[in-house]
C-alpha cells in the first residue's frame, strides 16, 4: 500500500512526459497524411484516447467483479476511478471525433458512422453508472450498486455496437493504424502508452480520493455514540 | 468493513398473505418454478387491485402516441413510416413508467424488506417481478398497435400480425429484465424517477434498435430479409439480460 | 468522400482538438489532487473528543 502512490506517481509523470513526446511528433515530425492531410493529426490523440477509454471500460469491469466477490471497499473504490477517467476519456474522444469530422466529412456529427454513435452511447450508458452511484448513500449499497451497474453496463458493450453497425453503415472512415503509412503508427502508438500510463495514475488516484472520502464519511460516526462519556467500539 | 458501515434498517415490513403461503408451500415442494409462480401471482394480484394505475398506464402510453403524431406533423406518409418508432417509444416510455411502479409498490411500507425476510429464493423475486413487467408491457401492445392503426393507418395480414406479436414480447422481455434489475435499485436511490430512465434507456438502445427495426421491416415489407438477424438480436439481448439478471439480482437487494 | 483530393489546412481543427485535451485532462488532474489534498488536510486535524457532539 505504501509503494503505490510512488509507483502512480511514476506513471503519471511518465505518461505525461510520453504525451508530450507524442504529441511533439505527432504535430510537428509526422508529415501530413496522404489524404487527409494536417488534420490526420487530430487522430494521433484521437485513437489512444478512444482505445484506451475502451480499455478502461474493461478494467472496470472486472474490478466491479472483484468487488462483488471479495466485497473490498479497495475494488469498489478502483472501479470508480477506471469507469471515471474512462468517461473523461470518452468525452474527449466525442469532442476530438467531432473536431475531425467537420473538416473531413463537412459536419460535426453524422448518425451515419457507427463508431461516433456507438461512443457516444457508452458514454451515456457509464455515466448512468456513476449517476446511479451518486444517488446512494449506504456505503455497502453504493459499492455493490456500482458494480452491478458496472457490469451491466459492460455486458451492453458488444450488443450496442453489433445493433449500431446493423442499424446503420453509411460511411466507415479508414482511420485504423494498418491503413497508414508506418511513420504515421509511432505517434499514435507513444500517445497510447502515454494515455494508458496516465489512465493508472488517475485510477491510483481516483481510488484513493474515495477511499479517503469514505473514511471522511465514516469517522464522525463512532463519536456519535458516547456511552458513560466512553467511545463504544464497534 | 463495508458490512459494519451499513446502518441498521429500522422496517422489518409485513408480506402479502398470499405470498408467504404460497412461497412456504413452494418452499416444500422445493421448487424455483413455484416461488416465481407465487411472486408473479402476488404482483398481478396488486395491479388488479389498483386498476387505475394500470389504466393510466396504458393511458399514457396512447398520450404519447398521440403527442409524436403532433411533433411529427399532420402528414399521414411520414406518421405512417414513422410508425415502428412511435409504437416502440411508447412502449418504452410506458415501461418506465411500469417498472418504476413495480418496486415502488414494494417501498411502501418497506414491504420490500419483507419480501426479502421470506425463505423465498431472491432469484424467484427477480424472474417473478420480470414476467409481471414483461407481461404488463405486452399486454400494451394490443392496445398501441390498435392506437396506431388508427393514428397512423397501420395494416398488417395475420402471418404479419402473428410476427409482430412475438417481436414485441420479445422487445418486452428485453425492456423487463434489465428494467426489474435497474428498479429494484433505483427506487431505493435518491431521485428516483430520474434515475431509472437515465440508467435503463441507454442500455435498452440495443432493443428499441432491434424493435423498431424489425417492426418497420414488418410493416413496410423486408426485400433483404433482415427480419431474422434483428430478432435474434432482440432474443440474444433478452437471453443475456434475463440470465444476468438473475445473477445480480440477489446481489442488489441483499443487505 | 475525397477519394483523390487532399484536405488542406484545418490546422484550427488539429490545435483545438490538442488544446481540449491538454485542458480537459489538466483539469480532471487538477480536480482529484485538489479534492484528495482537502480531504487529507482535514483528516490531519486533530481528532475530536470521543464524547464532544457533532453536526456530521
Amino acid at each position: 500500500m505504501a509503494g503505490r502512490p510512488r509507483i502512480s506517481s511514476l506513471s503519471g509523470l511518465l505518461g505525461l512526459v510520453l504525451l508530450l513526446i507524442g504529441s511533439w511528433i505527432g504535430l510537428v515530425v509526422a508529415p501530413p497524411e496522404r489524404h487527409m492531410g494536417d488534420v490526420a493529426r487530430i487522430l494521433y490523440v484521437h485513437v489512444p484516447c478512444a482505445w484506451n477509454s475502451l480499455l478502461a471500460y474493461t478494467i472496470a469491469f472486472g474490478f466491479a467483479i472483484a468487488s462483488l466477490w471479495t466485497r473490498r471497499a479497495r475494488w469498489d473504490h478502483l472501479t470508480v476511478g477506471a469507469v471515471e477517467i474512462g468517461l473523461v476519456l470518452n468525452g474527449l474522444l466525442l469532442v476530438q471525433g467531432m473536431l475531425f469530422a467537420r473538416p473531413t466529412w463537412g459536419i460535426w456529427w453524422t448518425w451515419g458512422d457507427v463508431r461516433l454513435v456507438f461512443s457516444f452511447l457508452l458514454f451515456l450508458l457509464f455515466a448512468g453508472v456513476l449517476a446511479l452511484r451518486a444517488m446512494v448513500d449506504d456505503p455497502a449499497r453504493r459499492g455493490a450498486w456500482t458494480a452491478i451497474a458496472t457490469i451491466v453496463a459492460f455486458v451492453d458493450v458488444p450488443l450496442v455496437y453489433f445493433c449500431v453497425r446493423w442499424w446503420r453503415t453509411l460511411h466507415q472512415m479508414q482511420s485504423t493504424p494498418e491503413t497508414m503509412s508506418a511513420g504515421i503508427k509511432l505517434p499514435m502508438r507513444i500517445n497510447a502508452f502515454a494515455i494508458l500510463f496516465l489512465a493508472c495514475w488517475f485510477i491510483a488516484r481516483r481510488a484513493e480520493l474515495e477511499r479517503r472520502r469514505q473514511e471522511v464519511d465514516e469517522a464522525p460516526e463512532p463519536a456519535r455514540i458516547p456511552v458513560a462519556g466512553r467511545r463504544v467500539e464497534t | 468493513m463495508k458490512g459494519s458501515a451499513s446502518p441498521p434498517r429500522p422496517h422489518r415490513g409485513r408480506a402479502g398473505e398470499a405470498l408467504s403461503t404460497d412461497a412456504r408451500r413452494g418452499e416444500r415442494s422445493g421448487g424455483l418454478l413455484r416461488e416465481i409462480a407465487a411472486v408473479l401471482a402476488k404482483d398481478l394480484l396488486l395491479e388488479w387491485r389498483s386498476r387505475a394505475r394500470l389504466l393510466a398506464t396504458i393511458l399514457f402510453g396512447i398520450v404519447a402516441l398521440a403527442l409524436f403524431s403532433f411533433a411529427a406533423g399532420a402528414d399521414a406518409e411520414v406518421l405512417h413510416r414513422g410508425s415502428a418508432g412511435f409504437l416502440v417509444l411508447a412502449l418504452l416510455l410506458s415501461s418506465t413508467l411500469a417498472l418504476g411502479e413495480s418496486f415502488r409498490v414494494e417501498q411502501e411500507d418497506a414491504a420490500i424488506e419483507g419480501l426479502l425476510l421470506l425463505p423465498i429464493d431472491p432469484h424467484a423475486l427477480f424472474y417473478g417481478k420480470a414476467l409481471g413487467n414483461t407481461l404488463f408491457l405486452s399486454l400494451l401492445g394490443p392496445v398501441l398497435a390498435g392506437t396506431a392503426v388508427v393514428f397512423y393507418a397501420v395494416d398488417a395480414g395475420p402471418l404479419a400480425l402473428l410476427k409482430l406479436v412475438g417481436l414485441w414480447v420479445l422487445a418486452a422481455a428485453g425492456l423487463s429484465a434489465p428494467g426489474t434489475l435497474y428498479a429494484a435499485m433505483t427506487s431505493r436511490a435518491r431521485s428516483q424517477d430520474v434515475l431509472l430512465p437515465l440508467v435503463h434507456y441507454p442500455l435498452v438502445v440495443p432493443v428499441l434498435l432491434g424493435a423498431v427495426k424489425s417492426i418497420d421491416l414488418i410493416l413496410n415489407g423486408d426485400p433483404m430479409g433482415q427480419l431474422g438477424s434483428w430478432a435474434a438480436l432482440l432474443a440474444a439481448f433478452a437471453l443475456v439480460y434475463w440470465s444476468l439478471g438473475g445473477v445480480l439480482f440477489p446481489l442488489a437487494v441483499e443487505e | 468522400m475525397q477519394p483523390e483530393g487532399v484536405i488542406i489546412g484545418g490546422w484550427n481543427y488539429v490545435i483545438a482538438a490538442y488544446a481540449v485535451t491538454a485542458v480537459v485532462l489538466a483539469a480532471y488532474a487538477w480536480s482529484v489532487r485538489s479534492r484528495l489534498s482537502k480531504l487529507q488536510s482535514r483528516n490531519r486535524q486533530p481528532v475530536r473528543e470521543p464524547g464532544e457532539p457533532t453536526n456530521g
